[in-house]
């Protein structure tokens, strides 16, 4: 038990405070040569990070341990009751405020939805994640089956339901570009197949923009008619068939993940106006329908700060693209379920201080009043 | 407290992080309804069995591909707002490549400066280099790339002009010909602060515009200018 009130001391309070203050300074000076995605994964993302061999601690761990620590304290310092009922709301609110940071982060989405007019989608698109689509057919309503390129180590291997084929992870690459045969100095063993030719893969420098990076995956395949190995980059273009044993077929292909959204959403107008004598737009909306059911739609408007948000989802009008024929609106797509998470903390821990004041205040007052 | 205390602690959680060593398939099912044009076109399936392997791009309703049947990105503007250059994420495919032409040739007027172009850009020019909010742009499209009555009205709304269609077509003989469309007189007297003139160059297997877009005074002070270069467009070799 008195192992356990170490969770509880103040020092490692402090402690906490002290480094994630050290991993903001560190990760804002680390931006500038890196960008903000580099230093948002190796600081704040991370449970651990390594400075040559010396390993530290992460604002993931360092967070863990606040929160570990603030509920110790609410459990080991105020056991005494109610007493100090400012305190426990502040501890709670204090609390909430980190779960709801993790449950974010757990299950947050930040992805990108863009249609033309008259075009409709049901499934947005990640900015920075990747993964290697699998469906039997390609109708304009399909089910696909897909793993997260993030979970592809070399070595790992993984199939998907509905067939005998099975993949084994040779490489994987967050940034990489694909090799044509005559671009390599030696002959291959084994030829992959890619539909752009591709039979090899050259892994590039991160750049400081992850949303602009072209992964690059190749895989050992079992169960494919005449394939061994598959190379997949986004640059294919197209599919990759594979013909299975009984005859059947089976395409394959790597490309921005995508998220199911709870609704069906067609484009019906895009407008936009400047500001005279600019290019510069000073406003622009699309008019959407919005279909949630087989006989539920509506229409909504989303324009710049004002977003729609439905079951956790959030649409915000971020961008736009015009082209000699047609245009295209762009809409950032967030899932939040703890939105209101923070403001609620907020409210808890303010109530919390204000009790807190109140009750010192009413104890000193009453301290006076004795000794008078 | 000391930090032996907080090594048992620090190495779960680590392990803990490292936990959830399989490969996770997800399920889900993606619709996509194309533009109006679009859906009027019979379905298409691919079959995975076929000899080249892949699919045929005319196929690519849930792809990242642009179908045949599918509105025309080329002559795509830089993309606008917040987004920047991330407008494409998911639809790369989408992107023409950049055109490989380089048997257009021009004679520039004098004073103007001419930049290599980018994506279905060949070349911008400036007629007034200090002012780069009136630009000439030369654009290769493969086809017809819309109808006529199409791109003006897309252009007038462009510059604020009502989206009538019934416009004066001047034809016109340079170098190559070409039909030649101004909104310069119209913008004048409505009070526009922006116009557009443009050339256009109906070819065999493509359609060139230039497009002169910009304040409508800079637009108007330089419009024989601008028919100088329409008129000297000529693909390279053809005089020889």
């Amino acid at each position: 038990m008195k192992k356990l009130m170490m969770f509880a001391s103040i020092r490692l309070t402090v402690f906490c405070l002290f480094w994630l203050t050290v991993l903001t300074f560190w990760g804002t000076v680390y931006q500038v040569d890196h960008g903000i995605y580099e230093a948002q994964h190796r600081f704040f993302d991370s449970y651990i990070f390594f400075v040559g061999i010396l390993p530290l601690p992460g604002a993931m761990l360092v967070m863990t341990l606040l929160f570990i620590n603030l509920l110790f304290s609410f459990f080991v310092h105020y056991q005494a009751g109610w007493r100090m009922p400012g305190l426990m709301l502040i501890h709670i609110g204090l609390m909430m405020m980190l779960l709801g940071g993790f449950f974010t982060k757990l299950t947050g989405i930040e992805a990108t939805v863009s249609l033309f007019e008259g075009e409709g989608r049901n499934a947005a698109v990640s900015r920075t994640e990747w993964e290697i689509s699998y469906s039997n057919e390609l109708h304009a309503v399909q089910a696909y089956q897909a793993v997260d390129l993030s979970d592809l180590r070399k070595g790992r291997e993984f199939s998907f339901r509905d067939s005998e084929l099975t993949f084994k992870v040779l490489e994987n690459y967050e940034h990489a570009k694909g090799l044509q045969a005559v671009e390599l100095e030696e002959t291959l063993e084994v030829t992959p197949s890619n539909s752009a030719g591709f039979v090899a893969l050259e892994e590039l420098d991160r750049l400081k923009t992850p949303e602009e990076h072209t992964p690059g995956v190749r895989l050992q395949v079992e169960g494919a008619k005449g394939i061994q190995e598959i190379v997949l980059t986004p640059r294919d273009q197209r599919p990759l068939g594979l013909e299975l044993e009984d005859g059947s077929g089976r395409f394959i292909m790597l490309r921005r993940k995508r998220y199911e959204l709870p609704l069906f959403m067609v484009l019906n107008d895009f407008s936009r106006s400047y500001y005279p004598g600019t290019e510069t737009p000073e406003d622009y909306r699309s008019l959407i329908t919005v279909h949630l059911g087989e006989d539920i739609e509506r229409d909504v408007i989303i324009k710049m700060n004002e977003p729609f948000r439905i079951n956790g989802w959030t649409f915000f009008q971020q961008s736009f693209a015009v082209t000699d024929n047609s245009e295209m609106s762009v809409f950032a797509v967030t899932r939040n379920f703890g939105r209101l998470v923070p403001y609620w903390a907020t409210g808890i821990t303010s109530v919390g201080l204000a009790m807190h004041f109140l009750q010192m205040q009413w104890m000193q007052l009453k301290r006076r009043r004795k000794k008078a | 407290m000391s930090v032996k205390h907080l090594t048992i602690p620090v190495f779960a959680v680590l392990f803990l992080s490292s936990c959830g060593s399989q490969v996770e398939v997800r399920e889900y099912v993606e619709v996509v309804q194309l533009p109006q044009q679009s859906r009027m076109m019979p379905p298409q399936v691919a079959t995975p069995t076929d000899p080249m392997r892949a699919a045929p791009l005319s196929v690519a309703p849930t792809m990242d591909n642009l179908p045949a049947d599918h509105p025309s990105l080329e002559g795509m503007h830089p993309p606008m707002g917040a987004a920047g250059a991330n407008v494409m994420a998911g639809r790369e495919g989408e992107v023409p490549a950049a055109p490989v032409v380089d048997d257009v040739a021009w004679e520039l007027p004098p004073g103007w400066e001419s930049k290599a172009g980018s994506g279905m850009r060949i070349a911008e020019f400036y007629p007034e280099p200090d002012k780069p909010q009136a630009l000439v742009t030369l654009i290769a499209l493969s086809g017809s790339a819309g109808s006529m009555p199409a791109n003006i009205s897309r252009w007038r709304g462009q510059v604020g002009l009502n989206p009538t269609t019934e416009m004066d077509i001047t034809h016109l003989d340079g170098k190559q010909h070409f039909e030649f469309i101004t909104f310069v007189d119209e913008s004048i007297s409505l009070g526009k602060e922006q116009t557009i003139i443009a050339a256009i160059y109906q070819q065999p297997s493509r359609t060139l515009f230039l497009k002169f877009m910009g304040p409508t005074d800079i637009v108007a002070a330089h419009k024989l200018d601008f028919l100088q270069l329409a008129g000297s467009l000529d693909e390279k070799g053809a005089g020889q």
